[in-house]
């Protein structure tokens, strides 16, 4: 048995609509299945919005801006991702300078 | 010995990598004051949110919080393109802000499923926010 909000899609009787069904499904799927447990978080709370609308919980509007959320949050995950990877480079460059550049090569006579 | 081995064309890649990684790898330190500044701020607007249940706004409040995040943000763009990721991250938590006070205007008061799903989006990107300042390396000799 499909969950409310694949019901949703079979009410809009077009191509159009069993194909977005077929790719939505696809989407979530990857998302949750996803390792990162941030992107997971996104995949779960999407389907979430999707049955909170076929439901009449939110407005079409509400649902529009909480998939702005999901990608803008999905935006800061990405931005946090390139961060952490500067950090481990400047981990690395000041250990460099710091033990070889300073310390090894004072040592060395 | 040592001598023999570190020979100048040994040493070049060293001092291109830290070259390099300053250059395109420069990042801010950990700053306390960032930390403090989300994490203070994350509670204050999961307050305000919780206040959009009721039938009344609070405007004075939200213009508090308009105020505050106008302010970090500056605060963040000040240390300059080092500081590029956190900024664009207190850009995005303004919006999302913005997109929720919107809705609440317009649609009206919010019902339990419209808080929870505000309140968890905002609190998830405070968070990252959070965490992405954590995750900065600390100043220390």
């Amino acid at each position: 048995m499909g969950l409310s909000w694949e019901k949703l899609f079979d009410l809009l009787k077009s191509d159009e609509a069993k194909s977005l069904k077929a790719e939505l499904l696809s989407l979530i799927n990857s998302a949750k299945s996803d390792s990162e447990a941030i992107l997971k978080r996104q995949g779960e709370k999407l389907e979430l919005y999707l049955i909170q609308l076929a439901e009449g919980q939110i407005t079409k509007e509400q649902f529009g801006g909480y998939v702005q959320d999901i990608h803008d949050l999905t935006e800061m995950h990405a931005l946090k991702m390139v961060v952490e990877s500067k950090a481990r480079a400047q981990r690395f460059t000041n250990g460099i300078a710091n033990l070889v550049l300073n310390r090894l090569l004072a040592l060395i006579p | 010995m040592f001598r023999k081995i570190i020979t100048p064309h040994l040493l070049l890649p060293l001092f291109l990598i830290c070259g390099c990684a300053s250059i395109f790898g420069s990042i801010t330190y950990f700053d306390p004051t960032t930390y403090k500044n989300l994490t203070d701020l994350k509670s204050e607007v999961m307050m305000l949110y919780r206040t959009f249940t009721n039938d009344s706004i609070d405007s004075a409040k939200i213009e508090l919080v308009c105020l505050k995040l106008s302010q970090i943000y500056e605060y963040e763009r000040g240390k300059g393109s080092k500081n590029i990721e956190t900024c664009k991250q207190v850009e995005i938590i303004n919006n999302i802000f913005e997109r929720h006070v919107k809705d609440r205007i317009t649609n009206g008061k919010w019902n339990p499923t419209n808080l929870q799903d505000s309140i968890q989006n905002i609190s998830d990107a405070f968070d990252i926010a959070i965490q992405t300042e954590h995750s900065k390396n600390k100043n220390e000799p």
